[in-house]
C-alpha cells in the first residue's frame, strides 16, 4: 500500500517540495517581516 | 551534480546502509558543528529565538533547516548545488543582505557537494588530473573576488543586480538546456546517453538492477603534462588544454567568490560547451573545484581580507552549517531519485523561477520597484 503510493509521489515530490517552499516563504514575509 | 542519476542505482539495503554509515553522519557532525560554532561565536543557540547578531535577522532554526533541504534537493535534481539557489532567498525572503552573507553562503557550498563527492568517488566519477587545474586557477581566483565584493559591491542593490546577472544566466542555461537545439549540438552526450540506456535495457533484460555503466567503470589519465591533459572514460576520449583550464578555474573563481557561491553554475555550462563532455564526466572535476573554491573565497574573506584591507566580515558560522546539513541530505535524496523524475519539467520551473527572480534584481537595479527584493 505503501509503495506504490511513494512511487507515484517520487515524479511529483519535487514539485510539491517548491510548492511548500513557495507556502513558506510567503508566511515568513507575512509574520516576520 | 548533474550526473548523479547515471550512478550505479544501488541495492535496496544497500542505499539504506549508504544514508546510515556515509550521509546521516555528515549531516549529524554539520548540524553539531552548527550548534558548537552558535555557542562559540555569539555564546547562545542562535535560531532558537535569539536573532543572528551578524545577519541581522531572526529566523526559526526550522526554516534554515528545510532551506537547507528543498534548496539541496531541487538544485541537484537540475544539476546545480545550493548556493546558487540559497544565496537569492536569504537575501531577498530572509533579509540577510550584507556582506557576511557571501562567506556565510561559502560555508554552504564547501560542505553541501561532500555527500555527492563520496558517492562519485565510489562510483568512479573521479579523476584529480582533470579537477586539479580548474582547482589551481581557483587559488587565485577566489583571492580577488572577496576584495571586489567588499570594496565596489558593499551595498546590497548593485550586488543583488550582480546576483541576478548570475540567476538570468543560470535561468536561460536551464530552459536552453532542454531543448532540441542544445541537444542536437551535444554529440558526445548524446551518444553517451545511447550507450547508457542501451546498457541499461540489456541488464534488465538479463534479470540484473538496469545500472547503464559497468561497475568497474572509472575516468582514466591516458596522458598528462604542463601543456595538456588527456583523460578517457569507456571508449570515450577527451584532451584538454591545461592553460585553458587554469584560465577558467581562475575567472569563475573571482565571480563566484565575489558573489559567495560555489561556482558550478558556470563551470559546468563552460566545460560542457568548451570541451563536449558528458555531465558523467564532468563532474569529477567541478565537485572538487566547487569545494576548493569555496574554502580559498572563505579564506580570502577571513584573512587575506583583513590583512590588506582592515576589513574583516566573518561568515555567520551556525547559519550555514544549520543549512548545509540537510542539503547534504536533499541532495544526496536527488541523487538516489532522480532517474525517477521528469527532469525537463523540473528544469523548466527551475529555470523560469531562477531567471524571473534575476531579472527583477537587474531590473531593480536601474529602477527601483515598488516591492522589497
Amino acid at each position: 500500500m505503501l509503495k506504490p503510493t511513494l512511487i507515484k509521489l517520487v515524479p511529483v515530490l519535487p514539485f510539491i517540495v517548491l510548492a511548500l517552499a513557495a507556502v513558506v516563504a510567503a508566511v515568513h514575509v507575512r509574520y516576520y517581516w | 551534480m548533474a550526473s548523479v542519476g547515471l550512478a550505479d542505482p544501488p541495492a535496496r539495503d544497500s542505499v539504506w546502509s549508504e544514508l546510515a554509515t556515509q550521509q546521516l553522519p555528515i549531516v549529524v557532525t554539520v548540524f553539531a558543528a552548527g550548534v558548537a560554532a552558535s555557542y562559540l561565536q555569539h555564546g547562545t543557540l542562535v535560531g532558537a529565538g535569539s536573532p543572528f547578531p551578524l545577519a541581522g535577522i531572526s529566523v526559526p532554526l526550522w526554516h534554515l533547516l528545510w532551506l537547507g533541504f528543498w534548496t539541496g534537493y531541487t538544485m541537484a535534481l537540475v544539476g546545480e548545488a545550493t548556493g546558487i539557489f540559497s544565496l537569492p532567498y536569504v537575501m531577498s525572503i530572509l533579509r540577510f543582505d550584507n556582506i557576511h552573507v557571501s562567506p556565510t553562503n561559502l560555508v554552504i557550498t564547501v560542505i553541501n557537494p561532500l555527500g555527492a563527492l563520496l558517492g562519485f568517488r565510489k562510483a568512479g566519477q573521479w579523476n584529480l588530473d582533470f579537477a586539479l587545474w580548474p582547482c589551481l586557477g581557483s587559488l587565485l581566483g577566489s583571492q580577488v573576488g572577496p576584495f571586489i565584493r567588499v570594496r565596489y559591491l558593499s551595498d546590497p542593490v548593485p550586488f543583488k543586480a550582480l546576483v541576478g546577472l548570475a540567476l538570468f544566466w543560470l535561468g536561460v542555461y536551464l530552459v536552453w538546456s532542454i531543448t532540441p537545439w542544445y541537444l542536437r549540438g551535444r554529440d558526445a552526450q548524446r551518444l553517451f546517453a545511447e550507450r547508457f540506456r542501451a546498457r541499461a535495457r540489456e541488464q534488465a533484460a538479463a534479470g540484473k538492477l538496469p545500472s547503464g555503466l559497468p561497475r568497474d567503470a572509472a575516468i582514466r589519465t591516458l596522458e598528462r603534462s604542463w601543456r595538456r591533459v588527456r583523460i578517457a572514460f569507456l571508449d570515450q576520449e577527451w584532451t584538454l588544454s591545461v592553460p585553458k583550464l587554469l584560465a577558467l578555474g581562475a575567472a569563475v573563481g573571482v565571480i563566484a567568490s565575489t558573489l559567495g557561491v560555489g561556482g558550478g553554475f558556470l563551470m559546468t555550462p563552460l566545460l560542457v560547451t568548451a570541451f563536449k563532455m558528458p555531465m558523467y564526466v564532468i563532474v569529477a572535476a567541478t565537485i572538487p573545484f566547487v569545494m576548493v573554491q569555496s574554502i580559498v573565497g572563505l579564506f580570502s574573506y577571513m584573512v587575506v581580507v583583513p590583512a590588506l584591507t582592515g576589513r574583516y566580515d566573518p561568515p555567520e558560522w551556525a547559519f550555514g552549517f544549520f543549512v548545509a546539513a540537510p542539503a547534504v541530505f536533499g541532495a544526496w535524496l536527488a541523487a538516489k531519485t532522480q532517474r525517477f523524475v521528469p527532469e525537463s519539467y523540473l528544469k523548466l520551473v527551475a529555470g523560469v523561477i531562477t531567471g524571473v527572480g534575476g531579472l527583477l534584481y537587474i531590473v531593480n537595479w536601474f529602477v527601483p520597484l515598488p516591492f522589497k527584493i
